[in-house]
């Protein structure tokens, strides 16, 4: 995949690598892990927009090449035990930036109309069709509610 | 813009404003409201958007600070565990509330005669019993009568669907054999005086485009503006003007240019929410009230309160499909509610059954929280595995006023217009956290009782963003030592100034506070044509 503009070649590929392991493929192999599917695109339009957070996105990199190179090679070639260390040293060292980073993941992730079927939602906008929600049969709900309604009152008189 | 003194000047176009100008339209008196936001359409609302989430963390965030829209004034929270949200719209918060519609208590209006705290207010239950029913009317309320929490009342529409949700958790409730009820909701459950039903979209939050969610702006101001209401949007009011004896002459606002405006009035009433009303007090300085206008007692911007609130979740067996169906209302319990002397705590709280949010705010740390949850393999097991299968309780509890929780002014911050910005400096007091603990373990009691396998979340952590009720800030009395309003919304100080906004609440109660603002707001308009006569006596 080419990295959007605003980042490097190099960048963007260890951009994608990293969103990939903050959110991997489902179990199933249905839904594709976040770099995959292209969640840095979601990234760089934020960052575009706000450049203190374009810094954070850009310190984040450069710490986690950093990160990678201590453990021998860039991230995308690291194994998958040290590519979570890089993510844990990150996470540790470098806070602000990984909760920034998760956030926008997290935010370009599910902001997807094609993920959001996997949890059961509509890939449709909520509004305006909405769901289907039956309505309480009014007897089954007295039934639910008698015990309740057995009950004495239950506010203090005044 | 014309300067022609109006009878009646509203400030601030949301839930109590509107509710407020409905009451005197009898009255052939000329009514102007001032609103700092825009008039905004459905057509606006990012439900509508294929990526409608993303507008919850952008310009559709309830916290101002987040959205910093130029009709937003920004909110120092450094000092509180809890920040201020709100909307600034015609429509005011009510265009992103949730609409869940529980009133008061009888017993919330005697804290002091019952339980020795706080102050009874100078109304009670039954004198606002008819006006809650008038404005369940104007809204379009949903509910079930018969609930043995209160005095008999009948809401106009049945209830809302209880949801896969809400059933689950009521067996919950019926085994331990806790009182619980469908939700009282400010949502259509049938299509009502030319509104649509609900149609269970479940982001409330983000506006309802359907129109079946109460905003203000689909109920009372269409009726407003056919009835000659002037309502100017987008005039943002700097500070109350007094005239030489003292009373309220007008305003000085800003309007859409950013142009300083003067506009005179005989009545001028505040419906700016329990910060921003505080806050144009606090900056109406003069000679005669150097502390803020009509704060002889020193009580405008004290006893702040919220709601504080968490959350228990319990994940279950089956999917729970809580993202179907509007987010606040399901069913609420209030076993909790009144004073137990067994319990080490005064007042109660209520256990809500919220509907299961949108994935994306979930994975962000769910609404009004914002901490991400973990990331990797982790994260796929929660969204995958537990996310679908969680209901959650969240434990709402009635906050006591404290004269040290406060809205002042910012000595730097200020909003687009320059004007000082309201500063926080809150903390949650002892008996509020031992009901956060109380709470925490019933609803993980409740929870396990409705069949979860296992209970996540608590640890007597409030959530941040969920400032979502501002009370107390200018509270209603008899005593103008003791408070800043009399029993009808008029300032002791100032003859001719009201607050009609929940700002004037003596105690909280631990419910959500609209039904009982615009109760409150159309008996303080019928007061004032009870009164008309002598009005300013
Ligand atoms: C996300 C969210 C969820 C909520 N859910 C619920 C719920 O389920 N149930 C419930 O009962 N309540 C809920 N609330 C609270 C509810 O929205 C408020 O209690 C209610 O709207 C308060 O009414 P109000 O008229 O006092 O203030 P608002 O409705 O906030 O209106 C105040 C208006 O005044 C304007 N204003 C302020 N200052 C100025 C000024 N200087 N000049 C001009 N205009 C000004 C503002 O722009 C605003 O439009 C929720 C609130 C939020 C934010
Ligand atoms: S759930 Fe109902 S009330 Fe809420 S936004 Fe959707 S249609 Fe409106």
């Amino acid at each position: 995949m080419s990295g959007p503009a605003i980042w490097s070649e190099a960048e963007a590929r260890l951009l994608n690598a990293l969103l990939d392991e903050i959110v991997p493929a489902s179990a199933d192999g249905r839904v594709p892990a976040a770099g995959a599917l292209g969640v840095a695109e979601h990234l760089a339009s934020s960052a575009e927009d706000d450049p203190a957070l374009a810094a954070l996105f850009r310190e984040g990199l450069a710490h986690a090449a950093r990160l990678a190179e201590e453990r021998g090679a860039a991230f995308e070639a690291l194994d998958a035990a040290k590519r979570i260390g890089v993510l844990e040293a990150l996470e540790r060292e470098a806070p602000e930036v990984f909760t920034a980073l998760l956030r926008h993941t997290y935010m370009g992730y599910y902001s997807r109309a094609d993920v959001r079927p996997h949890f059961g939602l509509s890939d449709r906008p909520t509004q305006p069709e909405g769901y289907e929600l039956p309505e309480d049969d009014p007897d089954e709900l007295a039934d639910m509610l008698a015990p309740v309604r057995a009950r004495s009152r239950c506010y203090r008189p005044t | 813009m014309s300067d022609d003194p109006v009878d009646v000047l509203i400030v601030g176009a949301g839930a109590s404003g509107a509710a407020f100008a409905w009451s005197l339209l009898g009255s052939r008196m000329r009514i102007l409201c001032l609103e700092q936001g825009p008039l905004i359409t459905d057509a606006a609302f990012p439900s509508r958007n294929p990526d409608y989430e993303l507008s919850r963390y952008a310009e559709f965030s309830c916290d101002p600070n987040v959205r910093r829209l130029p009709q937003d004034y920004p909110i120092n929270a450094e000092d509180s565990p809890i920040t201020p949200v709100n909307f600034c719209a015609v429509g005011g918060s009510t265009i992103n509330f949730l609409a869940h519609w529980p009133r008061l208590h009888p017993s919330d209006f005697r804290a002091r005669t019952l339980d020795g705290v706080a102050d009874d207010w100078p109304v009670d239950y039954a004198t606002l019993a008819p006006y809650y029913a008038q404005n369940d009317r104007n809204m379009g309320a949903s509910g079930l009568p018969g609930n043995p929490a209160y005095p008999p009342y009948e809401p106009p529409l049945p209830p809302l669907p209880l949801g896969k949700l809400g059933r689950t958790l009521a067996r919950g409730f019926n085994r331990l054999g806790w009182h619980w009820w469908p939700s009282d909701a400010a949502i259509l459950s049938r299509d009502y005086d030319g509104r649509a039903k609900c149609v269970n979209a479940g982001t409330c939050d983000l506006g309802c485009a359907t129109g079946a969610k109460a905003s203000v702006n689909t109920t009372y101001w269409p009726v407003l503006l056919r009835a000659g209401v002037e309502l100017r949007p987008n005039c943002r009011v700097r500070e109350i003007t007094l005239d030489e004896n003292g009373m309220a002459s007008g305003v000085l606002y800003h309007d859409p240019e950013g142009r300083l405006q003067r506009q005179r009035a005989e009545l001028v009433v505040l419906a700016c929410n329990g910060i921003g009303t505080p806050r144009l007090m606090l900056n109406s300085k003069s000679k005669l009230f150097p502390d803020g206008i009509a704060n002889r007692s020193g009580l405008v911007g004290k006893n702040l309160m919220f709601h504080p609130l968490t959350g228990i979740s319990g994940v279950f067996d089956e999917p729970m499909e809580g993202f179907k169906g509007p987010m606040a209302c399901s069913i609420l319990s209030q076993e909790f509610y009144e004073t137990d002397p067994s319990r080490d705590f005064v007042r109660g709280y209520g256990l809500h059954a919220s509907r299961w949010t949108t994935p994306m705010t979930w994975a962000l740390g769910g609404f009004g929280v914002d901490k991400p949850i973990a990331w990797g393999s982790e994260h796929r097991h929660l969204m995958d595995e537990v996310y679908p299968y969680s209901a959650g309780l969240t434990v709402v509890t009635e906050d006591l006023p404290r004269e040290s929780n406060t809205v002042t002014l910012d000595s730097e911050l200020t909003d687009s217009d320059g004007i000082p910005a309201p500063r926080i400096t809150y903390t949650v007091d002892d008996n509020t956290k031992k009901m956060i603990a109380h709470g925490e373990a019933c609803a993980e009691e409740a929870l396990l009782a409705a069949g979860a396998k296992r209970v996540t979340g608590g640890g007597r952590e409030v959530w941040w963003r969920a400032g979502w009720h501002q009370m107390g800030t200018a509270c209603m009395g008899n005593d103008p030592a003791r408070s800043v309003v009399n029993a009808w919304g008029r300032c002791h100080d100032v003859r001719n100034l009201f607050i009609v906004d929940g700002s004037i609440f003596v105690t909280a109660g631990a419910v959500n506070p609209t039904s009982t603002i615009q109760a409150l707001a159309l008996y303080i308009g019928d007061s004032i044509l009870k009164n008309i006569g002598n009005l300013f006596d």
